[in-house]
């Protein structure tokens, strides 16, 4: 190359440089206004407890929509199923949209969902995405502990408010704008180990998923265990992705330690995988746990019979008494769900929608974040009729009050609700 | 000098094999042992495939593993409408058609490339079947049922052994026998070795090595399927890519550990990592290690095979 | 947008070797007039482009431009080394972890993180330089991939230093916090790998390390220690891998196990091989494609409709998409065009450094995934 053409060039990039510079400040501030809540939002929401009013971001509300962004699953390592997720995610905001066309000021909710591939990493990504480029109003984490929490950290930050089922609390006690719209494993675990209990069992195995965000669930289960009288035999973390081998050494532990009721808080893939290990070693013992993906239908379809004596507290019941809670939701599905059968991972997001459509309403015409989440927080309880009642006073950020305990039955593959709505202490 | 080196490799397998059932039974993990020789021998059988490939043709085919989650997959989906039995033939022979299809499509055009590129163009392979099936079936688990249903009929060591295990380790024990006959006694087997040694003297005796090619990539496929349909059930059930996930890492190991080319090798080596992966899992001493303590140690396994030994425990040295 | 980047500056001069016996040749005005207008329109796209855009599409475009940074880094150890490895998504993923504990457990800066993410990346692909003078070709290949799958259960598993499966946050550096910021230094820490790949591959090191690959008989009588070249190769192959894993770490602001699987090893090297081995543009453009394919697929609604047009095909996720395209776009480069996009675009860089246009220079000769050392 001549050295009169390197000078040429180089004397152009100077200048594209010098010009992209110039715009630089000038572009990415207004880069910063179409960021819903990106300065603003953080500055106002992180506060604890009180969400400023003045900063009423509305971004994801319209008069005529309001945008909710989902994330859950549905490649990686834990996945659950697509289509069923596609088509449950707004079931109950068609049937609304349907039914009462001036509901929530007259507008239409859509729901935006993307797969955070049971990365958390990716589970940032896909909110950023959903609240900056799909404009979601909230955020709901549909399942995965940790997924939930690193995008609730992410919704913290700026300002958006998040919902999902209650899972860990270490880490989201400190997100200023998360709500657990049913209880956490921590408060669960009293009503695990007193059922435990009450069934007459004594000799207890604990296997828990190795991430720190079921630590506190595992430390809360082992206490109330220990209150209960009840005797540990064997307490083990298994790999969060485990292998067929790990499984088999986690089954043998639990049959040489003779656990006659297994405390499990892992991926379903891994409760699967030691279930599946311990019926072929013809150890039969009896599994229960926090559950929101451990008690959907699909695993026992997988599972049976492995799984035949699984026993899970959920936030929602199951398909056999959804009827005589909520008779709109079968109903619903036919009209909606594009020709299949209802399922409990609708029911479940049925039920969170609910509940925040609650929410939404008693906030009144000036839906924006902060208006949101005063709301909720200003001690009112709502109660969806699906999940139990939740109640959120000022600053808390777990409002669960009770769970529905689910039931295996492998001849029809499908969870019963063995009890409803069973109260948390306290 | 040959056969004293062939009998230097049995004797140093004889003697870790014996070393490490003594360990085992002395730390008391004896249902490692168990564990170990069930959860191997579906590594072997893997393993088997890829030695028949690499054999032949000297490639190491990553897409082994594949075979088999297709051949499960089809298994799956058979089942539903025919009986098992069909959907076992059925689902093999969609295995070989995708062995044939891959070296129409991929290893033929390939012929003269380097082996390594040969190895990449597998590695995509294998990719391209994994995302294909999580794009035509989503990425759910599902549950795939057994050729025998019994799982209490024996137990060994306190670890109940289920008949679809015996018949995955009956299988690979006479398949690796069978194979090991075909390639060093019969006329086909020998000219099959003898075509990615001297392609030109196996042309010249009127043997087209291309036909060879084809015949042996389908066969490989058919024991891919069948490591597939056997092993998979017993874990319950498969995930897209299940085998190429869970089981290539130490099927490759198994196949080094048998020095590549050794079929009784590959059973050998397969069953010596699965208790090594067992022993792992669950033997304290190995607690401290954070994650899954088994990938780390077959890991390990192959480092020390491939430098202090890379001729393998029964291959031939040099 | 970020694709074009590597035609910039250095990069131009991307596989070119001794230029001998070619008549000099000088464009005319006109001719230079065209080509300025050429990399005017390139430079708009890089630098100007992205201003006009979304900071969460800025957030894309910064990934494209690091996938270029590692794609130049598995360049190396496949393009000048011969030695291919398939579990380099665990070089990248330690440099990223690497950073992410400097930054948010031990409150350092993010410029300590990653040079922190730098030096583990080297030592620790020196280590493994060491295992493949012993263990070279398939082999390697297979000790890399078993060594991806360590990384993925073991190491990344250390939850004192790496969060365990919840992962660890990266925040962006001061100075930095806006993504418009972000990709302009992701662009200038491109820029100086170019360089760095670009002076190492003109010392007589670098073009002994090439013919080493071509055959290391004629190596040894450039009278270099061909032991030490390819440890020193491997150093800067796994330092720009930390690099880029540093700069994905904060440009996701958050790392975690799971990230780093099989398939992201195996579309690192589908990604170098498409680009182009040994050319610095088509790796960086091939790079850059792979971490866009999902937003242009959600860019570009029609692209999205050709592939849902596949009778009986249901809706293809952008997230699947890559694995679908790459392992198809990779057999057919393997199949067709060896060279990958670098051998496409040759006779372009080659005009536009000032050449004549010439279809037929695509440098064949140059371009195969070479196993001499196998």
């Amino acid at each position: 190359m001549s050295q009169r053409a390197r000078v040429a060039i180089l004397l152009l990039v100077v200048a594209l440089v010098g010009a992209a510079c110039g715009q630089k400040t000038g572009v990415a501030g207004t880069g910063g206004e179409v960021v819903a809540g990106g300065g603003g939002g953080g500055g106002g929401g992180t506060a604890s407890g009180q969400h400023e009013p003045d900063d009423n971001d509305t971004s994801g509300v319209s008069d005529s929509e309001i945008v909710i962004g989902v994330h859950a699953p549905v490649t990686g390592a834990s996945p659950l199923p697509q289509r069923t997720f596609d088509i449950g995610k707004d079931i109950y905001w068609q049937l609304l949209a349907a039914n009462e066309p001036d509901a929530l000021g007259g507008r239409r909710v859509r729901v935006v969902f993307r797969d955070d591939e049971f990365n958390p990493n990716r589970a940032v990504e896909v909110c950023r995405e959903m609240v900056e480029s799909e404009g979601a109003f909230i955020l709901v984490g549909g399942g995965g502990a940790d997924q939930i929490t690193a995008c609730a950290e992410y919704a913290a930050e700026n300002g958006v408010p998040y919902f999902s089922a209650g899972v860990n609390e270490a880490g989201l006690e400190e997100a200023s704008t998360y709500f657990a719209l049913s209880l956490t494993y921590a408060q669960q675990a009293p009503l695990i180990a007193q059922r435990i209990k009450d069934e007459g069992f004594e000799k207890v195995g604990v296997a828990v998923a190795d991430t720190p965000s079921f630590q506190d669930g595992h430390d809360a289960f082992v206490d109330a265990a220990e209150e209960a009288g009840l005797d540990i035999v064997a307490d083990d973390t298994i790999n969060k992705t485990a292998s067929e081998a790990e499984a088999l050494a986690e089954v043998q532990k639990l049959k040489d330690a003779d656990a006659e009721v297994v405390f499990i808080l892992t991926s379903p893939l891994v409760y699967l995988g030691i279930a599946g290990g311990a019926r072929n070693q013809n150890y039969d013992p009896v599994f229960i746990g926090p559950g929101i993906t451990s008690g959907l239908n699909q695993v026992l379809t997988f599972g049976c019979p492995g799984v035949a004596k699984g026993r899970f507290f959920s936030p929602f019941p199951e398909l056999d008494v959804i009827d005589e809670l909520d008779p709109d939701y079968v109903a619903a599905y036919e009209q909606f769900g594009q020709g299949e059968p209802a399922d409990d991972i609708g029911l479940a997001l049925w039920g969170l929608n609910k509940t925040i459509r609650l929410m939404f309403e008693a906030t009144g015409d000036e839906l924006g974040r902060a208006a949101l989440m005063n709301t909720i927080e200003g001690g009112e309880v709502f109660d969806s009729g699906v999940f139990a009642p939740v109640e959120f006073s000022d600053g808390e950020r777990f409002g669960g009050t009770a769970a529905h305990l689910l039931k295996a039955d492998c001849d029809t593959k499908l969870y019963s609700t063995e009890e409803q709505f069973v109260q948390a202490e306290g | 000098m040959d056969r004293l080196r062939e009998r230097q490799g049995q004797v140093i397998t004889a003697a870790v094999i014996t070393l490490l059932v003594l360990v085992l039974l002395a730390t008391g993990e004896k249902e490692s042992l168990v564990i170990g020789v069930i959860t191997g021998s579906a590594y072997g059988f893997l393993a088997l495939g890829l030695v028949l490939i690499y054999k032949s043709s000297g490639v190491f085919n990553f897409a082994q593993g594949e075979f088999g989650t297709v051949a499960v997959y089809t298994l799956y989906l058979l089942h539903f409408d025919v009986p098992y039995g069909f959907a076992l033939l059925g689902a093999l022979g969609v295995a070989v058609l995708m062995g044939v299809v891959v070296e129409r499509l991929v290893v033929r055009p390939l012929f003269d490339a380097p082996r390594v590129t040969l190895l990449v163009a597998t590695a995509g392979v294998a990719l391209l079947s994994i995302a294909v099936q999580i794009w035509f079936g989503e990425a759910t688990a599902r549950p795939v049922g057994r050729a025998l249903p019994t799982l209490d009929r024996f137990t060994v060591l306190g670890v109940q052994i289920s008949d679809q295990r015996l018949l995955l380790l009956g299988a690979l024990a006479i398949l690796a026998g069978l194979l090991a006959w075909f390639f060093n006694k019969t006329n086909l087997g020998l000219a099959i070795l003898g075509s990615s040694q001297e392609p030109t003297a196996t042309e010249l005796m009127g043997i087209s090595v291309k036909r060879l090619s084809t015949i042996v990539w389908a066969l490989a496929a058919l024991l891919g399927g069948l490591a597939g349909v056997l092993a998979v059930p017993e874990t319950g059930g498969f995930a897209p890519g299940v085998l190429t996930v869970a089981f290539l890492i130490p099927a490759f190991t198994a196949a080094v550990l048998g020095g590549m080319t050794s079929l009784p090798g590959a059973f050998l080596g397969g069953v010596i990592v699965g208790v090594v992966e067992a022993v792992a899992t669950s033997a304290p001493i190995f607690e401290d290690i954070p994650g899954s303590p088994g990938t780390l140690l077959v890991f390990v396994v192959l480092l020390i095979v491939l430098v202090a030994r890379p001729q393998g425990l029964l291959g031939k040295a040099g | 947008m970020a694709v074009e980047t590597a035609s910039r500056g250095p990069a131009a001069e991307t596989g070119e070797t001794v230029e001998g016996g070619e008549p000099s040749f000088r464009p005319s005005p006109i001719g230079w007039l065209a080509r300025g207008i050429v990399w005017a329109a390139i430079a708009w796209l890089v630098l100007i482009f992205p201003l006009g855009r979304e900071a969460f599409e800025l957030q894309r475009y910064s990934e494209a431009v690091i996938f270029g940074i590692i794609g130049l880094s598995l360049n190396v150890l496949l393009g000048y080394v011969g030695q291919i490895s398939l579990g380099h998504q665990a070089f990248v993923g330690i440099g990223a972890f690497t950073s992410a504990y400097i930054v948010t457990e031990q409150n350092l800066s993010f410029w300590v993180g990653v040079a922190a993410a730098v030096a583990v990346g080297g030592l620790q692909a020196l280590v493994l330089g060491g295992v493949s003078l012993r263990i070279t070709g398939l082999y390697f290949a297979l000790v890399t991939l078993a060594y991806g799958l360590v990384a993925e259960k073991n190491i990344f598993q250390i939850q004192e230093l790496t969060g365990g499966g919840l992962g660890q946050p990266a925040p962006k550096p001061k100075g930095f916090e806006s993504d418009f910021r972000y990709y302009y230094l992701c662009l200038v820490f491109l820029a100086i790998v170019l360089w760095v790949d670009w002076r190492m591959m003109r010392t007589k090191s670098g073009r002994a390390l090439l013919a080493l690959r071509e055959n290391p008989r004629v190596a040894s009588t450039f009278g270099v220690n061909v032991r030490l070249l390819t440890l020193f190769a491997f150093v800067v192959s796994g330092a720009f891998a930390g690099l880029g894993g540093a700069l994905l770490a904060h440009n996701d602001t958050r790392v975690s196990p799971e990230t780093w699987s099989f398939n992201l090893a195996l579309i690192f090297v589908i990604m170098t091989v498409v680009g182009g081995l040994r050319s610095r543009a088509g790796v960086v453009i091939g790079s850059a494609f792979f971490a866009l394919i999902g937003y242009l697929l959600d860019k570009f609604t029609i692209l999205q409709d050709g592939l849902n047009a596949i009778p009986g095909a249901p809706d293809l996720s952008p997230e699947i998409a890559r694995l679908v395209i790459g392992p198809v776009l990779l057999l057919l480069t393997l199949t067709l065009t060896p060279g990958g996009i670098g051998q496409q675009i040759r006779p372009i860089v080659r005009w536009l450094t000032g050449h004549r246009f010439d279809l037929k220079d695509r440098g064949l000769k140059e371009v195969q995934i070479s196993d001499v050392r196998a």
